[in-house]
């Protein structure tokens, strides 16, 4: 009925939306304050306890303890702000003082969803302490004993440098590689269609093979050609060639999009300008297409690094072999957890970079 | 024998035929105004004048010689005949400086003190010196738009074509990148430009074309073209173009 409706519609339009009632949600966010405080006091005693049975005795650590026992009382304060801030909201209600009401039930709701957040995190916290300390430290034990880590860092350090230098190689040559291959994929023209041709074979085929065999075959496989030249090249350098020509093909799509992603005005411009196809590249289209792919680029740098630990395969003494052979001796695996730590490192700092470096060229393009 | 002739022109996208058999002659500092609806071919007749697009059949000269074909060398061509576009297609990576030197320095081989002097001599012309070291998205549309022209007048080209150059501008924008133009006119500057601003094409154009159907349907100075046209084809586009308060 068309009555019906209009009416319908004027009802809603005299009667304001009333804010939502934060008192209960702000009571579920204090019970699970209380719980989690408790839950994190009997974890800590957990912890206490597996370091009597140690024979473990330090202040800092006890001192650790408590602190840690602590720092849950802050839910406390976010939780009881929230069941305040409800607790204000209905009283504005009852003045009808719907504006102060929304504040305060706006405010009641923030600070629960606050104390929802951190419990979550707490949680999870605790749950990785109970992982830690089960079976009586097994997890500790099995991969973050300090002192084998202490011992066996010096001899990873030095074969984790092998890897460095492998990824600075293999990344340099990957990266230019890479861009010689999407432009040969991207050549115009009947002439050109031999080479689009193998450039097409070459990342069909590099794209689906695993690189760890790709190292072997050409780890094991070229100096067994008996072909001199190999044959003297040491193990690294052909794991650097098998790291370039699988990574290459990686490089080449994600500068293939790069490149196709340049609108075909900025061609057309800079062909009519009088500049050749080799000039345009050069000075157009392939800075603009870099700008656009240096994420990804990086991501395929960091996914060859992590791919240098394979090199083991074909024998080479990179961090991890190094790590494996310590571990087997030492029946235990810090010694890999270094070189896992080792990964870690250097991967954060290149990452954060990268993002400087995007946010420099964006800032860049808008002031000049 | 005119300085660039458009002889029995045909071009096809596919099976597409947008030219048809055009014929255009332009002699030296004539300014040259195509007009016609929209999808009528201007911008691909500009673009095979440049050699930015093939042609099928016919055959395009300048100055006698002759530009489409098998081993024409494009990059010389290019250098004689400057194209302005509708989107300012500079390039957005570089300042608006290092746009104007790129093709001298790269494709004249002038030396950069040489270029840079005459660069910046340009931009003063267009009272853009202070923009020098700014980046395209840093500018207006007309401030891009007088770049671009700019940038294709530093390759001192014998001629100068220019495709419905204010089209994608504001209106108030629009007289600044027109008087630039009309300046050029009064220098002698050869162009052709495709071009909706009609009143514009009345003051300045020494011929009007109406394009239609992918060949020349009528042609003559902008009195006869505007206020005396012969064909009804022509008087149905500009009573639509007075319709729209655009004459
Ligand atoms: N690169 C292209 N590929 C296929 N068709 C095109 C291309 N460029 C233009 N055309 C077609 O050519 C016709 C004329 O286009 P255009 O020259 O841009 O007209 P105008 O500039 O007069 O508006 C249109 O029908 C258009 O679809
Ligand atoms: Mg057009």
């Amino acid at each position: 009925m068309p009555e019906t409706g209009s009416n319908l519609k004027e009802a809603r339009r005299r009667t304001p939306t009333l804010p939502r009632d934060g008192f209960r949600f702000a009571l579920v966010a204090l019970l699970l304050a209380i719980s989690l405080i408790v839950a994190t006091g009997a974890v800590m005693w957990e912890v206490k306890q597996t370091m009597a049975t140690n024979l473990f005795q330090a202040l800092w650590a006890d001192c650790l303890l408590v602190l840690v026992t602590l720092v849950p009382l802050g839910l406390l304060l976010t939780a009881s702000h929230s069941l305040r801030q409800s607790r204000a909201a209905q009283l504005a209600l009852q003045k009808d003082n719907l504006i102060a009401a929304r504040v305060h039930s706006s405010e009641a709701h923030t600070w629960a969803w606050f104390t929802l957040g951190y419990a979550g995190a707490l949680l999870l916290f605790l749950l990785l302490v109970l992982f830690f300390i089960a079976n009586n430290v097994a997890v500790g034990r099995t991969f973050f004993q300090l002192p084998l880590i202490a011992d066996s860092f010096g001899l990873i350090l030095q074969a984790f440098w092998v890897n460095v230098v492998i990824f600075l190689f293999a990344g340099v040559f990957s990266l230019a590689w890479g861009l010689v291959v999407a432009i040969a994929k991207l050549l115009p023209g009947k002439p050109a269609q031999p080479i689009r041709f193998i450039a097409t074979i070459y990342t069909d085929a590099f794209l689906s093979l695993p690189s760890i065999i790709v190292i072997y075959l050409i780890g094991f496989g070229l100096p067994l050609t008996g072909i001199p030249f190999f044959r003297n090249l040491p193990l690294e350098a052909l794991a650097v060639v098998a790291l370039t020509l699988t990574y290459g093909a990686y490089m080449a799509e994600v500068y293939r999009a790069g490149l196709e992603s340049i609108h075909p005005s900025q061609w057309a411009a800079s062909r009519s300008l009088g500049l050749s196809y080799g000039q345009t590249l050069r000075f157009v289209v392939v800075p603009q297409a870099v700008r656009r792919i240096i994420p990804p680029l990086l991501n395929n740098f960091i996914g060859m690094q992590k791919d240098t630990a394979l090199v083991n395969v074909v024998g080479v003494i990179d961090a991890f072999n190094q790590a494996r052979i310590i571990a087997s001796n030492d029946f235990n695996l810090s010694a890999v957890t270094t070189v896992a730590l080792l990964f870690i490192l250097i991967t954060i700092p290149q990452t954060r970079l990268v993002d400087r470096l995007v946010e420099r060229d964006r800032a860049r393009f808008r002031q000049g | 024998m005119s300085f660039l002739e458009v002889k029995n022109v045909v071009k096809r996208f596919g099976t597409n035929e947008v030219l048809r058999g055009l014929n255009l002659a332009v002699e030296e500092h004539q300014v040259v105004c195509l007009i016609g609806p929209s999808g009528c071919g201007k911008s691909t007749l500009l673009r095979c004048v440049n050699g930015l697009e093939e042609i099928q059949e016919g055959e395009i000269r300048l100055h006698g010689d002759r530009i489409t074909g098998p081993g024409v060398d494009l990059n010389v061509l290019r250098r004689d005949v400057g194209i302005v576009f509708q989107s300012f297609n500079l390039f957005p990576h570089m300042s608006v400086l290092q746009n104007i030197l790129l093709a001298p320095i790269q494709v004249l081989r002038m030396p950069e003190a040489e270029a840079k002097a005459k660069a910046m001599g340009l931009l003063r012309r267009i009272g853009l010196e202070h923009k020098a070291q700014a980046y395209p998205d840093q500018l207006s549309g007309g401030q891009q738009q007088r770049v671009a022209i700019v940038r294709a007048l530093a390759m001192e080209p014998m001629l100068l074509l220019l495709d419905e150059i204010t089209s994608a501008l504001d209106p108030e924008l629009v007289s600044e990148v027109l008087n630039l133009l009309r300046e050029l006119a009064h220098e002698g500057m050869t162009m052709i430009l495709a071009t909706h601003e009609m009143g514009f094409a009345r003051e300045v154009a020494s011929k009007v074309c109406f394009m239609h159907q992918g060949v020349v349907h009528e042609e003559g100075p902008p009195e006869q073209i505007f206020f005396n046209p012969q064909h009804e084809r022509t008087q149905q586009f500009l009573s639509s173009i007075i319709e729209a308060g655009r004459l």
